[in-house]
């Protein structure tokens, strides 16, 4: 594979010269990926083939179509993109052309009626919510920040702030056009009978949603260009713009009507982390009576390392939050809003009020710091995006340790065997993470059920440097937590390594692995679209897996 | 090395794109949602903070050099008010030094031989020449003040309370020197005991110093200083809020002190009048039916925080020994100029969709307008069109640099919105 100046030129006749470069200082722009663990390691092992041969900006599914049909000319492989904030993004290997969306940012239909967006892939997620609000609808509130693209975040599965009501990204996917590696067009759901509207996610024939998505934990622009989607809408009782006028002064929270929305923080008292069993076993009874009494837009359990970087005004600050013990365990954060009138958001207190009294749980006082903190300064946010871009505050860096899908009790089961693991590791004779920020790295475990506990996901986080020695150092710790996972028969996904997780866990999920495989085969037959991180199209042997593992 | 300086926050940079938009509580549309002007208009991420990070850190690596791409460097380089939109979003999530880097970017282009630009290099020249921006003879620096009988306080004997110091674009700009007029009118009224330095005074140096020429800008410095000094300035007041800028943030960062522990205090002459109204010392009285909208000048707002100085060392996990407090833009001058308008009788001021740290800048500061006119119109219609939706029938600022570019943005979109000094403003107050 190469990329060609024949094979630049095309690209330049299409889009127009200002709609492609192959200048290397802008190219340089596109080869940095330094957070977590894997974007680390993949500049120390790709280095310069990191930075893109080109860089293309189509303004249609058209000039994409015509993009990628040049790639299978000329044979060069490509990514596509959404905000780039993710090291699935970044070209592995020399030669390899970039897709930024940038051209592409309209929001092509809000529907209001039928509570749907059809967006393009440089939407973002704060740009279709402030329209959404203008008409009473919101969108779930994404992790990621929401200044990423909205439909690469949907199409990778992300994970929301409000997911207790909404669920993630597949749950909120209605349907999707997009251009495969071969240049053909698919549009899924309703999406693809003309004039049906685009309001469902069911269509004529298999429901390809799935095929977007990939095996576990979305397709990593490896079965060619998303281009538009059809995503839901959710109702919004609040105010009609976002209720801030400018110079945060640090201190405040964008304020909202207590009668439409209201917060609260719970916890089950307990001695940290020696009753940590008990504190997460009460979260999860409290989710399950909630989930059955179906109240609240936000339910989750935050710990510690989630509470202290989400709620971080500075690095300094988030230290001596720390010092201060402002946060002394986990605690439950819910969040009401008024759907449809007072009477609900009140009915709703109510019933909330009694179900933390069932399970033994105590409401954190308005005076107290750990209220004072979260929800003065971080919990309206979880109404626009979910504060996870702050992981990185406290070592610039940071890494998934652990991370998983399953049910309210598994998940709870996971992170207790999670932590226990790392604590292990830190302790034992390696000292694994000593040079991570601690103890915050061991004090992991977000509980996100969705759809009033239907399901749920977690992760538990670790906060390496940006150096690669301690990049290792965390792809050892993950690694021994989802061999953990395995034979748990835990349903472990690693997001870290993608390519390889898939053969490594695609036994335990039906040998989805083989399908994709196929598939890939199938419609990516040059294994063109992002090669480096989706479905590789060859089966791989334990031995390559192991090495394609960091030997982990 | 420049570059070295900033190594840490560069390359520590976790591509959220925060720096690419206004910060997520303030957006309210999808329309004006962008806040960096640099890569609204250029699009490719080398010229957005993360980019220019990115680009740093491959030229401290050596993945690049000044040669890679020079022309295309420069322009991702210049092509940029340095309005800290970026700076003051990424703090949000995270502790790095943004505008140190695009200002270390600059210095290297200039300690390689590479930079400033040509149109940069005139001002500089001119500055030397002439002692203003503006190639403009220093005896008509004073123009402006005649027949106002002010004092000279660079005559000897001459004393007073407050310096206020006009700055180039007030003092030479054609159509300009109804600001310090006014200014001066306004003071007179209140009593105030004030002079200026005539054919004395000096460019505040700033320009250097946004282009990454430090040696001129070291050399400027010194001269006011030391002619500061010599006067006795205790209290420096000026309408330019590059003037401002520098006096407070630049001239401090020069002398490695904290703003509060300079030998003078500087006023913005929106916050010297607000006190003045506060104090009953002036009154606006006459009625103005005017709907107006203000717009936040990067250099009184996110730029005018005081400085406060640091000198350690990124220590563990990123943190500072000792520990360092970012500017966050937070403590910009954004109540004063509204507490000016919303005391004008029958005056309404309606605000834009991004004000305050979060306002999207004009497009004309650190010298992208001279270099990159094409640019800076494109920024400034942007802004004008969001002012648009306002209803307002003008846009009021406080700013001359500000002031030039929206009235240039108005005319190339055919807009029947006036651009107007607040000084204009206040003195129409004043009238009767």
């Amino acid at each position: 594979m190469a990329f060609s100046d024949i094979a630049y030129r095309a690209l330049q006749d299409v889009l127009g010269e200002e709609n492609a470069t192959n200048d290397p200082v802008v190219c340089q722009a596109y080869s940095r990926v330094q957070w977590l663990p894997p974007g680390v390691l993949q500049r120390e092992r790709c280095g310069l083939d990191m930075r893109p041969a080109c860089v293309v900006m189509p303004g249609s599914t058209e000039e994409v179509q015509r993009i990628v049909k040049i790639a299978n000319r000329y044979k060069f492989p490509f990514i596509p993109r959404g905000s780039g904030f993710t090291f699935t993004a970044f070209p592995t290997m020399a030669g390899t052309l970039v897709i930024d969306p940038k051209r592409m940012n309209r929001i092509v239909e809000l529907n209001e009626q039928d509570m749907y967006a059809v967006i393009e892939p440089y939407v973002s997620f704060v740009g279709l919510q402030s329209e959404a609000m203008k008409v009473g609808l919101t969108i779930p509130t994404p992790l990621a920040g929401a200044h990423v693209s909205c439909l690469a975040n949907y199409a990778w599965h992300g994970a929301y702030g409000n997911s207790w009501l909404t669920g993630i990204g597949a749950q909120n996917l209605l349907g999707f056009e997009l251009v495969l590696p071969t240049g053909d067009i698919v549009r899924s759901g309703s999406m693809a009978c003309p004039e049906a509207g685009d309001f469902w996610n069911d269509g004529p024939g298999p429901d390809l949603r799935g095929f977007l998505r990939g095996g576990l934990f979305g397709h990593a622009g490896g079965m060619g260009v998303v281009t538009k989607i059809s995503c839901k809408l959710w109702q919004w009782p609040g105010p009609a713009v976002w209720p801030t006028k400018g110079n945060a002064k640090m201190k405040t929270s964008s304020g909202f009507p207590e009668d439409q929305f209201r917060w609260y923080m719970i916890k089950f008292p307990c001695k940290y982390p020696e009753q940590e069993e008990m504190e997460l076993k009460k979260s999860a009874e409290l989710f399950y009576e909630m989930g059955k009494a179906e109240i609240a837009a936000v339910a989750t359990h935050l710990a510690k390392q989630f509470l202290y970087t989400y709620s971080s005004q500075t690095k300094q600050d988030l230290f001596d939050n720390m010092e201060k013990d402002v946060f002394p365990c986990g605690f439950v954060v819910v969040g009401l809003q008024a759907s449809t009138s007072l009477r609900q958001l009140e009915y709703e207190e109510k019933v909330l009020k009694e179900m933390v009294a069932k399970v033994g749980g105590i409401f954190v006082k308005e005076d107290e710091p750990a209220y004072q903190t979260w929800i003065g300064r971080a919990a309206n946010e979880w109404l626009r995006f979910g504060n996870a871009q702050r992981l990185a505050r406290p070592s610039d860096n940071f890494s998934i340790g652990a991370s998983n899908v399953d049910s309210i009790d598994m998940i709870v089961y996971d992170i207790l065997e999670g932590n226990k693991i790392e604590r292990e590791l830190l302790a034992g004779p390696k000292h694994l993470g000593k040079d991570f920020v601690q103890p915050l790295s061991v004090h992991g475990g977000w509980i996100s059920p969705q759809e009033y506990g239907y399901w749920c996901l977690m992760t538990t986080d670790v906060f390496p440097e940006q150096a690669p020695d301690q990049a290792r150092e965390a792809i050892e710790i993950i690694g021994n937590i989802a061999r953990q996972q395995i034979k748990n028969k835990s349903s472990a996904t690693i997001v870290h390594l993608l390519g390889p997780a898939y053969d490594t866990l695609g036994p335990m999920f039906g040998n989805i692995h083989l399908i994709m495989k196929k598939f890939k085969n199938e419609f990516d037959p040059h294994n063109l679209s992002n090669p480096g991180y989706a479905t590789r199209p060859d089966v791989l042997s334990p031995e390559e897996l192991q090495k394609m593992a960091g030997g982990h | 090395m420049a570059l070295e300086k900033i190594e840490y926050d560069a390359s520590h940079c976790q591509r959220c794109s925060t720096c690419k938009w206004s910060h997520i509580w303030e957006i309210k549309s999808h329309r004006f949602s962008r806040n960096c002007p640099s890569i609204w208009y250029g699009m490719y991420d080398a010229y957005a903070a993360q980019g220019k990070n990115d680009i740093a850190t491959g030229l401290l690596k050596g993945e690049i050099d000044w040669n890679t791409s020079r022309e295309k460097l420069l322009e991702i380089i210049y092509r940029c008010p340095l309005c800290a939109a970026c700076d003051i979003n990424c703090k949000r999530i995270m502790d790095l030094d943004i505008i140190g880097v695009l200002d270390a970017l600059r210095e290297e282009a200039c300690e390689k031989g590479h930079g400033p630009l040509p149109q940069h290099k005139e001002f500089i020249q001119s500055i030397t020449n002439y002692d203003n921006v503006w190639k403009q003879p220093r005896t008509r620096r004073a123009n402006w003040a005649k027949k106002l009988d002010i004092k000279d306080l660079s005559k000897k004997g001459e004393k007073a309370d407050v310096l206020y110091y006009v700055g180039c674009t007030y003092a030479y700009k054609p159509g300009m020197e109804t600001v310090p007029q006014g200014t001066a009118r306004i003071m007179k009224k209140a009593g105030v005991d004030f002079g200026i330095l005539g054919a004395k005074e000096v460019c505040c140096g700033g320009i250097a110093d946004n282009v990454g020429d430090k040696k001129s800008f070291d050399e400027i410095a010194e001269k006011n200083l030391k002619m500061f000094e010599e006067v006795g300035a205790k209290t420096i007041v000026t309408n330019c809020p590059g003037c401002y800028m520098t006096f407070s943030e630049k001239y401090a960062r020069y002398l490695k002190k904290d703003t509060k522990d300079l030998p003078y205090v500087v006023k913005h002459s929106t916050m010297y009048i607000d006190e003045l109204i506060q104090a009953g010392k002036i009154k606006l009285k006459k009625n103005l039916n005017m709907r107006v909208t203000y717009h936040d000048p990067c250099h009184l707002g996110r730029r005018g925080e005081p400085y406060k100085h640091w000198e350690g060392k990124r220590i563990q996990w990123g943190l500072t020994d000792p520990p360092r407090e970012l500017n966050r833009g937070v403590n910009g001058i954004y109540e004063p100029p509204r507490n000016i308008l919303k005391a004008i009788p029958g005056l309404k001021l309606v605000e834009m969709e991004r004000i305050k740290e979060y306002a999207w800048c004009c497009g004309s500061g650190a010298g992208s307008k001279s270099a990159y006119p094409d640019f800076a119109l494109a920024v400034a219609k942007e802004r004008i069109e969001e002012a648009e939706t306002t209803g307002a029938s003008a846009i009021v600022s406080a700013c001359p640099w500000c002031e030039a570019n929206l009235s240039d943005g108005i005319d190339a979109c055919g807009s029947k919105m006036k651009v107007m000094d607040i000084l204009d403003v206040i003195e129409q107050s004043m009238e009767g």
